[in-house]
């Protein structure tokens, strides 16, 4: 395949056509923040806190790094004030939307905002960063597209439906940044966490060995996709000859 | 985390710290594990190897299969020179010479490696409180020279130098718990992991990395050519040694035991150690004095995830 | 301005070490070594040197550990001696072959057993032929500058070898010397920060310590042979010795010779006892016998033109070593001997044995060396060697 070669922050660096900025850096070892992205699922440059300011033809502009691919000759640079002031701004609101998120507190550390400015005391979720990749996992991975965010709510929490198309598959809780999905097996039953719910889901157990080791739905939801008999999941793989 | 294992692994990191062309043989299990290990551990990472089969499988001049720093000097030293490079890096950060930066300091052995000949270099480091990461790829054998038992050999394994005969059920030692030796040095966070539960080692590597101060990860892995048994079965045999509390998963986190995976039945160990040529001249007597000594093993290790 | 003080050489050395701003010391205790040691970490304690002292558990890690710090560029001092050095063995070889700089201050020791702590060459010469840089030196002074010196020769990327410089355990360690010690500033200009070119650093990888097949090895170590023999290394060697003298006023030479014009018998020593020897050449000059002394400072690699070039017009060649080498010829007289076989007009060279296990060799001792020499120079020998200093 086609390298490209660029300037990130002084740095040359060289990257396949058609990476992103934010694969060129982190290939070359420059680290962008991110939230919503990750490199299982498409970006859609919805956080901002990739921002980076490029620049060519004299002119230059602020672009969120995960989206924009890579040019021959392109320069990049990832800390300029300009950037750096758009990035303190995005995390103040997020320190007032996710004020419990681990990552969200952290950034705030490193880009020394001590307090949000403005204060939400009506929120009840104080993890989830509205960053999507929960809707998005649930789309592009899994095919349920059991999490989405229901019409007409805009700019409120947007995820508030039980996802009754859910498998419990726990991809969501796998990419979470926040930590605000988490799931959990107690015994027979599957719990997940979300948005202040709590989602319980029976387990299959083994027939052979005993252990718990699928949702039931999800079972179900295999067998009538791959068209398997009924019983074919009352043993575990592991005890499947 | 295991219990992601549908979806996850089209979203485990692409990264891949040690890239294909190397020399190991089919169906290794370690293999599979330091591959695991390098994505969770990323680009910031130097790596320093033990002699043994990852160092040659890996290294053959002019080739090499890392994408990150990696250095190799002896067998029983990695814990020492992992000291190093990690004393080396933090002295030039605090001294400006080089950019601050988060760098996993990763020493990564054999069993051999590990549990005889390079203990005390492993001891020390893990009592001077470095801020590192040690991996050790147990199989069970100084599998590099050919199948020689190692105090991590189980018990009633033949290999070449505890070879099973006439008057000899093979191994008659039962396999050093480094787990608990490294615990003993009551560093932050030690752990077990098998990449047959991928997700969990994945998990495991990445806590050890960002523990401040040492960390210790003892990864089984199974192995075709020393444990004779067929290349496809890898991922099974970690599975059954799991399953059947021959090597249980857990984490110790600042002396508090936790169990990873505790099954409601114990798997009987005859259904590991019949999949594997090593054990095949086992008679049931032996196998089941294997039997009482995994139970009460496991038993002990669930006392202590209770009272910890 | 540089100021004069009495001073333990050990504490000498760590002074040295502390005026390189040495980044990492990983050192295992064990006599004559542990002033240093103790010396600096005393210093990182107190904060007076901004270093990670790795007190490892053995002589073995100590070196390994050392391996590892100076991968990533930092600059690496250790010490050690005897038992220890010998401990150390296997990860010596490991620093030349992977061009690893760094710097180790040895304080020579006898190997048990029976057990000795104190001094003699027995583990200088074991460790011979590990691909390291060797230098003996004399006195307090001479260990203070060469530590300064080995850092700028082991750094300079013409080089990239790790240098030892040996000096006597006891003799020379626990004895307090006046020492000049000179201005930061004057050690800075000297002595160049480290940039080591391969550093272990995620932003550029490298695999340090691959493996080598039989298609290969051969070729990476007659690489490492040319590169350690090469010009460009004994001409750092000689540029350092150069500067050092020219900032500091105190001028080295690889090899040194004393009073050997029109010498007839010629003495070699190493290490702390060449002083000694010197005292008898003196005194024997005075009797009015043509006898002079060469000094071996630079013992790997080894300076063959200039020992050729200094033993060219003596007849008799009295080589003393301080370690035996059961069922051979001892070291540093084979190789002198060896040296000077091709040489048209060779001398005839003797080997005497002595100072083993810490044992004096006074003046008289030298004296009567030289004596028997000039008793050859006339009548010829029936032996080659000779243990001095031994009851029967």
């Amino acid at each position: 395949m086609k390298e490209v070669k660029l300037n990130i922050d002084g740095k040359r660096v060289q990257a396949k056509e058609g990476s992103t900025i934010v694969e060129a850096a982190r290939e070359a070892g420059i680290r962008i923040p991110t939230l919503c992205h990750h490199e299982g699922i498409s970006p859609i440059g919805s956080c901002r806190l990739c921002s980076v300011e490029i620049s060519g033809d004299g002119k230059s502009k602020v672009v969120p790094a995960c989206t924009q691919p890579i040019e021959e000759g392109l320069t990049v640079k990832t800390t300029t004030e300009r950037v750096l002031k758009i990035r303190r701004r995005l995390i103040d609101r997020l320190l007032t939307r996710a004020p419990e998120a681990q990552v969200v507190q952290d950034l705030a550390n490193e880009y020394g905002i001590k307090k949000a400015k403005t204060q939400d005391t009506e929120q009840k979720c104080v993890s989830c960063d509205l960053c999507c990749l929960c809707v998005r996992v649930c789309d592009e991975i899994v095919g349920m597209k059991a999490i989405g965010k229901p019409d007409g709510e805009k700019g409120n929490m947007p995820f508030l439906q039980n996802p009754k198309a859910c498998i419990a598959c726990g991809a969501c809780a796998y990419v979470c940044p926040t930590g605000e999905i988490q799931m959990e097996d107690v015994g027979d039953t599957r719990i997940i966490h979300r948005w202040g719910r709590q989602e319980e889901y029976k387990l299959k157990k083994c027939s052979v060995c005993g252990s718990y080791f699928a949702p039931e739905v999800q079972l179900e939801y295999f067998k009538k996709k791959a068209n398997l008999p009924d019983d074919y999941f009352d043993v575990c793989p592991d005890c499947r000859k | 985390m295991e219990t992601f294992s549908v979806y996850v692994p089209k979203l485990a990191p692409k990264y891949e710290g040690l890239v294909p062309g190397h020399r190991f043989c089919i169906g290794c299990g370690e293999a599979l594990a330091v591959r695991l290990a390098s994505k969770a551990l990323g680009r910031d990472t130097v790596i320093t190897c033990a002699t043994g089969c990852l160092e040659i499988c890996t290294s053959g001049f002019p080739q090499t299969s890392w994408n990150v720093p990696w250095i190799h000097t002896l067998f029983e030293n990695v814990g020492a020179v992992a000291s190093g490079v990690e004393s080396g890096l933090k002295a030039q950060m605090r001294k400006g010479k080089i950019p601050e930066k988060k760098i996993n300091s990763v020493g990564m052995a054999g069993d051999g490696g590990t549990s005889d000949i390079g203990l005390q270099a492993l001891s020390g480091a893990l009592e001077r409180g470095h801020d590192f990461l040690y991996l050790c790829f147990d199989n069970e054998a100084y599998m590099n020279t050919g199948v020689q038992r190692s105090s991590a050999t189980p018990y009633g394994a033949s290999t070449t130098t505890s070879p099973a005969g006439k008057v000899s059920i093979g191994q008659k030692t039962w396999k050093k718990n480094l787990p608990d030796i490294v615990a003993a040095h009551n560093i932050p966070y030690v752990a077990t992991a098998c990449p047959s539960y991928p997700f969990d080692l994945m998990e495991k590597v990445k806590k050890g990395a960002e523990t401040e101060g040492p960390a210790y990860v003892h990864i089984f892995s199974p192995c075709p050519t020393g444990w004779r048994y067929p290349v496809d079965l890898t991922v099974r045999i970690g599975r059954l040694a799991v399953e059947s509390g021959v090597f249980p998963l857990y984490e110790v986190e600042d002396g508090s035991y936790k169990l990873n995976f505790d099954f409601p039945k114990l798997r009987p160990v005859r259904d590991y150690l019949k999949a594997q040529g090593r054990f095949r001249h086992l008679s049931d007597d032996e196998i089941q004095n294997i039997q009482q000594r995994v139970e009460k093993e496991y038993k002990k290790l669930k006392v202590r995830c209770q009272e910890t | 301005m540089a100021k004069r003080t009495p001073l333990e050489v050990s504490v000498a050395v760590a002074e040295a070490a502390k005026m390189a701003d040495v980044d990492v010391v990983a050192a295992y205790p064990i006599t004559p070594q542990t002033h240093i040691v103790e010396t600096l970490a005393e210093m990182v304690a107190n904060g007076e040197l901004n270093a990670n002292y790795i007190p490892v558990e053995s002589e073995h890690s100590a070196m390994s550990a050392c391996l590892g710090s100076s991968a990533t560029g930092a600059r690496t001092f250790t010490s050690s001696a005897g038992q220890g050095l010998e401990l150390m063995h296997e990860t010596l070889y490991i620093g030349p072959s992977s061009r690893l700089p760094m710097v180790m201050s040895v304080c020579n020791r006898a190997l048990s057993g029976p057990l000795s702590v104190w001094g003699d060459h027995s583990d200088a010469m074991a460790v011979r032929d590990t691909g390291w840089i060797q230098v003996f030196v004399e006195n307090g002074q001479q260990a203070f500058d060469h530590i300064l010196w080995a850092f700028r020769v082991s750094e300079d990327h013409q080089v990239l070898f790790p240098v030892m410089v040996h000096h006597d355990g006891f003799h020379l360690t626990h004895v307090i010397e006046p020492i000049t010690l000179p201005e930061q500033e004057e050690v800075d200009r000297f002595l160049p920060k480290p940039r080591y070119p391969y550093a272990l650093h995620p932003d550029n990888p490298v695999s340090m310590g691959c493996y080598a097949p039989p298609f290969i090895y051969s070729e990476i170590k007659r690489a490492q042979d040319e590169a350690f023999r090469s010009p460009e290394v004994k001409q750092s060697i000689l540029k350092a010795w150069e500067d050092f003298g020219n900032i500091f006023g105190r001028y080295y030479m690889p090899v040194e010779a004393y009073r050997t014009e029109g010498a007839k018998v010629l003495l070699v020593t190493m290490g702390s006892f060449s002083e000694t020897a010197m005292v008898a050449v003196d005194n024997k000059r005075d009797e009015g016998k043509d006898v002079g002394i060469i000094r071996l400072r630079l013992w790997r690699p080894f300076p063959y033109e200039e020992v050729r070039d200094l033993v060219k017009d003596a007849d008799i060649v009295l080589v003393l070593d301080r370690c035996i080498s059961p069922g051979a010829q001892a070291p540093v007289y084979s190789e002198i001997r060896s040296c000077l076989y091709q040489e048209e007009n060779r001398p005839q060279v003797f080997s005497f044995t002595g100072g083993l296990g810490g044992r004096d060799i006074v003046v008289d001792d030298f004296e009567q060396m030289i004596d028997k020499g000039f008793e050859m120079l006339q009548n010829g020998s029936e032996k080659e060697f000779e243990i001095i200093g031994v009851r029967e």
